[in-house]
C-alpha cells in the first residue's frame, strides 16, 4: 500500500516448529522470523527488520494466521511489503482456506498467561490478564463524530469466529492523516479500495461493513502485534487507544517477565480445563445432594 | 457509492422483470409466484427506503423458495461482497458458475462479479482474468465494461483499458467528447510509462497522440517539455511546448511555470503579465510572479501579488504560508504585517479546497489524476 509496487507473496508449508518466517525471495530467501525482537517502526504499521533487510505492514497477515491457528508457515515475498488487499484480512482468509492448512505432527503450543501484564504510555494502555482462552477487549476513542468511542470484547475460540467477526474488518485513515502520508511518499497504493477514509464529517467509502468496524480492525491489529511472540495466547487482551507502538511494548514486556506466561501444549491445558470443570460439576453435585 | 448504486439499480430492475416473468406465469403456478411477490415487494420497499440491511435475508428465502432462480444467488452474492464478506461471496458466484447449460449472457454477468469480488479482495491478478473471461463471453454489457475499465486503471495497463475504450465508443457507452478525453489521458499514461522505461521516442509519440486527439490534455505539453530537457536539451523545443500550453490551457498555465522560469528566465515576468491579463484572478501565477520577485530582491513588487492572490483564492492555505514565508523573510517590514492582518480579517478560511467531483475525494492541492477513484480531470477548486 505505502510502495504502490505490485508484490507477490506465497504461503509455504513449514515444518513443525518453524514459526512464522518470513522469506525475502528478491534477497536470495534472507529470511526474519516474525517475532519481537525485530519488530521495528511501529507509527503506522508493523515492521520486522533484521541486519537492515525488512518486512512492512506485516499485522494483518499475522493477525490472520494466529486466527487460523496456523503456526508454521514460510512467507515468501518479493518486496519489502506485505501487500494491503482490501485492507482487511478477508482475502488471506479465503486464499488459505482455498489453499487448505495440513496438520503438522507436533502438539500445537501456546502462550499461557499467568499473571497480568501492563504496558501504558499515558492513557494509551493494553493490559493482558489469565484467562482460560484467547480474548480481547478493545476501546478506542476519537475525537472524531464518525468514529467516536467503541469498545469491542471478543473471544477467539474458533477459525470461524475470527472468520466472520473480525478477518472482514478494514484498516481507518483520516483524509488529513492520508495526504500527509502521501506527501511523504506513503500511502501510494492505498485508495477506498483498501481503507476506510474518514472526512471531517463523514466516511467516504460507500458504507462500512460493521457498524464497529474501527474497532474490529483494533483487534485484527492487536492479534496480529501479539502474535510477534510466537504463539497463540491464552489470556484476556485488554486494550485502550493503543496502538502497534503499545501492542508491541507489551508484547516485549512479556517476553522479559519470564514468570508472567508460560509455553505449553494445548492439551495440557484442554486438561486442567476439563478438571476445573469436573472438580466444578462435583461441587455443585456435592451442594445439590 | 457509484458500486453499490449500479447494484441496486441492477437489483430492481431484475426484478421488476422477474415480477412481470411471475404475473404471466399466475396460472401455472399461484401459490410460488405470489410468494415470490411478497418478497420481491418487500426488497424493492426496503430498498428504496434506503434499509438494506435485511437485504440478504429477503434474496435467501427468495433462494430457499425456489434455487432454479439463479440471478438471485448473483445478486446474493454480490451484496454480500458488498457487505464486505468477500470470501462468502466468491463463494456464492463460483457455486452459481457451477451449474450446467449457462447462457454466455448469464455466464458472463456472474463471472464478472465475480471479477469484482477478486478485485474488491485486493487479488488483482485473478481480477484481472476474470474480467478477461467475463468480458469475452458478454462484451455489450455496459457494467462490465465499465468496471473492467476501472480495474485496468487501478493496475495500470493502459494498453488494454484502449481497447475497452473503443469497444465502449462503438456501443455508445462513450459518447465521442468523453472518449477523445479519455483516449488522450490514456496516451498521455503510456507515454509516461515508455519515457520511465527510456523509451523516448516512443514516449514523445503518445504524447503527441494525446494531444491531437485533445488539445486540452495538459499533462502531455507538460510531458514533451521535460523530454525536450531531459533528453537532448533542447531549450528551444522545452520552451514552445510550454507556450503551447499556456496559450491552450491557460488555467493550467502553473503547471508549467517552474520549468519555465528555468529554462526561460528572460521572458518569465513577462509570461506572467500576460496569464494575468487574461485573467486578475490567476492567483496561481501571482504566487510564482511573487515568488520571482522576492529572488530578485523587490520586496515592494511581490507583496501585493500576494495579496492580490489572497482575495482570490482565500481559503488556500498555501497562499497563506507563502505570506508568512514572506513576512519571516522581510521582518522589519512592519506595514506588510499589518496590511495582511486586514485583509485575513475579511475572509473565510477551509483547508482542503480541492475536491474530485466523481468521488468526493479532497485535497489541499490540484490532482489531475484522482488517487482514490483514479478519474482524470475530476477535480475542482470549491469556492466560498
Amino acid at each position: 500500500m505505502h510502495s504502490g509496487k505490485k508484490v507477490k507473496l506465497t504461503l509455504t508449508p513449514a515444518p513443525d516448529h518453524t514459526g512464522v518466517v518470513f522469506r525475502r525471495v528478491d534477497l536470495n530467501y534472507f529470511p526474519i522470523k516474525a517475532d519481537i525482537k525485530y519488530a521495528s517502526r511501529l507509527s503506522y504499521a508493523t515492521n520486522l527488520s533484521r541486519n537492515g533487510v525488512s518486512i512492512a505492514t506485516t499485522e494483518h497477515l499475522l493477525g490472520t494466521l494466529i486466527g487460523l491457528g496456523i503456526d508454521n508457515v514460510f512467507v515468501d515475498i518479493d518486496a519489502e511489503e506485505v501487500p494491503i488487499m482490501d485492507g482487511s484480512a478477508s482475502a488471506f482468509v479465503y486464499l488459505i482456506n482455498e489453499a487448505g492448512v495440513r496438520h503438522g505432527d507436533a502438539e500445537k503450543k501456546v502462550l499461557n498467561v499467568l499473571k497480568p501484564v501492563h504496558f501504558a504510555v499515558g492513557d494509551r494502555r493494553v493490559s493482558v490478564y489469565p484467562a482460560e482462552n484467547y480474548k480481547i477487549t478493545y476501546s478506542i476513542e476519537f475525537d472524531h463524530a464518525v468514529v467516536g468511542s467503541q469498545t469491542k470484547t471478543i473471544g477467539i475460540d474458533t477459525a470461524s469466529i475470527f472468520e466472520n467477526e473480525i478477518s472482514g474488518a478494514r484498516t481507518f485513515g483520516f483524509l488529513k492523516d492520508v495526504e500527509m502520508l502521501r506527501k511523504n511518499g506513503l500511502a501510494l497504493g492505498g485508495s477506498l479500495d483498501n481503507a476506510i477514509v474518514i472526512d471531517t464529517d463523514r466516511v467516504l467509502n460507500s458504507h462500512l461493513r460493521f457498524k464497529d468496524e474501527f474497532v474490529r480492525h483494533k483487534i485484527l491489529d492487536v492479534m496480529g502485534d501479539m502474535g510477534l511472540l510466537g504463539y497463540s495466547i491464552r489470556g484476556h487482551v485488554v486494550a485502550h487507544r493503543a496502538g502497534h507502538e503499545i501492542h508491541a511494548g507489551l508484547a516485549k514486556k512479556i517476553r522479559e517477565s519470564q514468570a508472567a506466561f508460560e509455553i505449553v501444549p494445548l492439551s495440557a491445558l484442554v486438561k486442567h480445563a476439563d478438571a476445573r470443570n469436573a472438580m466444578e460439576e462435583a461441587a455443585e453435585l456435592s451442594s445439590q445432594y | 457509492m457509484l458500486p453499490i448504486i449500479l447494484l441496486f439499480f441492477v437489483l430492481i430492475v431484475l426484478l421488476l422483470l422477474f415480477l412481470l416473468h411471475g404475473r404471466a406465469g399466475d396460472v401455472k403456478n399461484g401459490s410460488e409466484s405470489a410468494n415470490f411477490y411478497v418478497q420481491a415487494v418487500k426488497l424493492i420497499d426496503s430498498l428504496q427506503s434506503g434499509e438494506t440491511a435485511g437485504v440478504e435475508n429477503i434474496l435467501a428465502s427468495i433462494m430457499e423458495a425456489d434455487s432454479e432462480k439463479k440471478e438471485i444467488y448473483v445478486i446474493f452474492g454480490n451484496v454480500l461482497r458488498e457487505k464486505g464478506y468477500i470470501a462468502e461471496a466468491i463463494k456464492v458466484h463460483k457455486s452459481v458458475l457451477h451449474r450446467p447449460n449457462l447462457e454466455n449472457k448469464f455466464k458472463g454477468w456472474a463471472l464478472s462479479s465475480l471479477a469484482e469480488d477478486f478485485r474488491l479482495a485486493g487479488m488483482l491478478e485473478r481480477a484481472v482474468r476474470t474480467y478477461r473471461d467475463a468480458f469475452n463471453l458478454n462484451p455489450g454489457d455496459s457494467g462490465l465494461l465499465r468496471r473492467y475499465a476501472h480495474l485496468c486503471k487501478q493496475v495500470g495497463d493502459y494498453e488494454k483499458l484502449l481497447s475497452l475504450m473503443d469497444v465502449m465508443a462503438k456501443g455508445k457507452i462513450l459518447n465521442e467528447e468523453k472518449y477523445r478525453m479519455e483516449v488522450a489521458f490514456i496516451y498521455n499514461e503510456l507515454g509516461e510509462q515508455a519515457a520511465k522505461e527510456g523509451e523516448f521516442s516512443k514516449a514523445e509519440t503518445n504524447f503527441r497522440k494525446a494531444l491531437k486527439l485533445n488539445a486540452k490534455v495538459y499533462p502531455a505539453y507538460l510531458n514533451l517539455a521535460k523530454l525536450s530537457v531531459e533528453k537532448g536539451d533542447k531549450i528551444g523545443l522545452a520552451r514552445k511546448h510550454l507556450e503551447e500550453l499556456f496559450r491552450q490551457v491557460p488555467d493550467k498555465a502553473f503547471l508549467g511555470m517552474n520549468l519555465y522560469l528555468r529554462i526561460s528566465p528572460g521572458q518569465f515576468e513577462e509570461l506572467c503579465h500576460s496569464l494575468l491579463n487574461r485573467n486578475a484572478d490567476d492567483w496561481r501565477t501571482r504566487l510564482h510572479l511573487s515568488r520571482y520577485y522576492i529572488q530578485q530582491d523587490r520586496p515592494d513588487a511581490a507583496f501585493p501579488e500576494l495579496i492580490k492572490a489572497m482575495q482570490s483564492m482565500p481559503h488556500v492555505l498555501l497562499v497563506h504560508q507563502e505570506i508568512w514565508k514572506f513576512l519571516m523573510q522581510y521582518p522589519k517590514k512592519q506595514e506588510y504585517l499589518k496590511e495582511y492582518a486586514i485583509q485575513t480579517d475579511k475572509i473565510m478560511v477551509f483547508n482542503a479546497p480541492f475536491m474530485c467531483v466523481d468521488c468526493r475525494y479532497k485535497s489541499s492541492e490540484f490532482l489531475w489524476k484522482c488517487p482514490s477513484c483514479f478519474g482524470w480531470n475530476t477535480f475542482v477548486e470549491s469556492k466560498i
